[in-house]
């Protein structure tokens, strides 16, 4: 099957649009939120919240008794999951003696465990578990692209109120708070945001492919450029990029689309980092040193 | 010189206790609009702490601090911390980081676009930075970036402007440039403090002076510092980098009265009370 045939397949069955539209309002969000996530430091914590959230879905699975498809009660049991997760992390982050990164390691393990077993009590063995991983982006249902969409407006919304703040917020945390920058609002908002996001992710493209769509395009994204706006642009490019180029190839080679994502965003992120470092060099070799200033 | 107007802060009684330990106590002081209040005092005497009690970064033990900016609104202020926390991969450029320092979350669009970029380009040449803007923010020396921090907090209109050690590790025309630009904000009207270590170059250019020492050890007009007040509240600092080198421990006490037992240490970390080199 060539590229060309592939693409004509999505055109003519129902579920390769419904992919093809979830796939990218899922770049969408975790293309806006993605710089964000870099610039504050808070991919593991992204990693983690992903992660927790299986453990959500599964509490949801279980308590509701629903099949491998979560409904929008078991969403919601999973959001107030995640959150609880998120509010744990924070509370033993605080704690004097215990490293922030040490702190989401912990809680997230705890949370993704605790979803594997009650996942595996409710389906006699863990067959179903690897959808959690990877998602089954052909199988999205209306809910979930309604629910994508949701999540594409309010990030928007989010990221453009909030536009100078976050600006602020991520050169430096002090300053912006002395500022008048509602710091605490943007955390939680970004937290939140990266909560429902993975949440409504999980069953569509897997903990895995989530975690990496948060933090890939926004890497390449500063690779590119100084200027925040232009940041941001080049990550909503590079995931949706990722998204329609994934879905393509692996459609045409037919394996699952979700670890393909990937890999194209990880092909992206080594051909930016190649040009950005030819990039540095020329600039060293036209910029004459500072005084006292030494190495690149 | 602008006629001092209105009263703008007012610190009473302020004191700070972290972790059991008295870090500040009895500091009291009032500032009015448009004065440069220079603060002065040996390291791990509290500069740092009583900037960060009057930005709000820090809330007192005890005791009140009290802003009244115009209309009786609290004042805008711009902050110059003392270092940033920034990764060594921070990709944004200077003449981003400044444009960031204007009010307001939304993006601006059309005429007050064109005004932020306009004023962030006057701050940028005022500041002397007008080569360097393009250069990312973690690529500068340390006088660049604090240069830069101080035309990112001009960015806002402050009323107030409050800066910890901005002329560290800056050369001597550099702090020079530094502290006529903020002789020159106050003149304007903005409340200017400013902590620094280089005591004849505030004392040039401060109305008033206030020297920490775990209190306020003194304060007054700039003109009336000598060098029996500066000694005096140095004196711990002098004594521990005597002791360091003789090598016996002593326990003294401070001129502002707290109690300290020194062991010798050679192994001081930044930041800590310590001898000086």
């Amino acid at each position: 099957m060539d590229l060309l045939e592939s693409i004509r397949s999505f055109a003519g069955y129902g579920f390769m649009t419904r992919a093809l539209i979830a796939g990218l309002l899922l770049a969408l969000t975790c293309g806006l939120l993605s710089p964000f996530v870099i610039l504050r430091r808070l991919s593991f914590s992204a990693d983690g919240l992903a992660h927790a959230s299986l453990g959500g879905l599964a509490v949801g699975i279980f308590l509701l008794g629903t099949g491998p498809s979560p409904t929008l009660p078991a969403y919601l049991i999973s959001f107030v999951f995640t959150c609880g997760v998120a509010a744990a992390m924070a509370y033993v982050s605080s704690q004097k003696r215990i490293a922030s990164d040490t702190a989401v390691g912990v809680c997230y393990l705890a949370a993704f465990s605790l979803g594997v077993v009650l996942l595996s009590i409710k389906q006699r063995g863990s067959g179903h578990l690897e959808h959690f991983f990877f998602g089954s982006i052909t199988a999205v249902n209306p809910l979930e692209c309604w629910l994508l969409a949701g999540a594409v407006l309010v990030t928007a919304l989010f990221v453009l109120r909030c536009w100078r703040w976050l600006g602020s917020w991520t050169f430096d945390e002090d300053i912006a708070r002395v500022s008048g920058v509602p710091t605490p609002v943007l955390r939680y908002g970004l937290i939140l945001l990266i909560a429902a996001t993975v949440i409504i992710s999980t069953r569509v493209v897997g903990v895995l492919i989530v975690t990496a769509l948060l933090i890939i395009p926004g890497v390449i994204g500063t690779l590119w450029s100084r200027s925040m706006a232009v940041i941001v642009a080049v990550s909503v490019a590079i995931a949706l990029a990722s998204v329609l180029s994934g879905l393509v190839v692996s459609a045409s080679i037919d394996v699952q689309p979700g670890p393909v994502i990937v890999l194209v965003g990880f092909v992206f992120f080594v051909v930016s980092m190649a040009v950005n470092r030819v990039r540095e060099r020329r600039r060293i070799i036209r910029t004459p040193a500072l005084p006292g200033k030494v190495g690149p | 010189m602008t006629t001092p107007a209105a009263n703008v802060l007012k610190v009473e009684q302020v004191a700070l206790d972290l972790s059991g330990r008295s870090i500040l106590r009895d500091v009291s002081l009032s500032l009015n609009s448009g004065e440069f209040l220079g603060i002065i005092g040996p390291n791990g005497g509290g500069k740092t702490t009583f900037l960060r009690l009057l930005v709000g970064l820090l809330h007192p033990s005890s005791g009140d601090i009290r802003w009244q900016g115009r209309n009786g609104a609290a004042p805008r202020i711009g902050y110059v911390p003392q270092k940033m926390a920034l990764e060594p991969h921070y990709p944004l450029s200077g003449l981003e980081v400044v444009r960031q320092g204007g009010d307001g979350g939304w993006p601006f669009f059309g005429a007050r676009r064109r005004e932020l970029f306009a004023r962030a380009d006057e701050l940028i040449r005022r500041v002397g930075m007008t080569d360097h803007v393009q250069t990312r923010v973690v690529d500068m020396s340390g006088g660049q970036q604090r240069r830069l921090l101080l035309a990112r907090a001009l960015m806002s209109q402050p009323e107030m402007l409050l800066l910890d050690e901005p002329t560290a590790g800056v050369d001597a025309w550099g702090q020079e440039q530094f502290c006529a630009i903020l002789h020159e904000l106050s003149r304007q009207g903005i409340t200017v403090v400013l902590v620094s270590h280089d005591i004849p170059l505030i004392t040039k250019y401060a109305d008033r002076i206030a020297c920490i020492s775990g209190n306020l050890h003194w304060h007054g007009a700039a003109r009336d510092l000598n060098d029996s007040i500066v000694h005096s509240a140095y004196s711990c600092e002098l004594e521990r980098y005597q002791t360091s080198h003789s090598g016996e421990p002593i326990t003294f006490r401070r001129s502002g009265g707290i109690p300290h037992k020194v062991h010798q240490d050679h192994t001081h970390k930044p930041g800590e009370t310590g001898h000086k080199h």
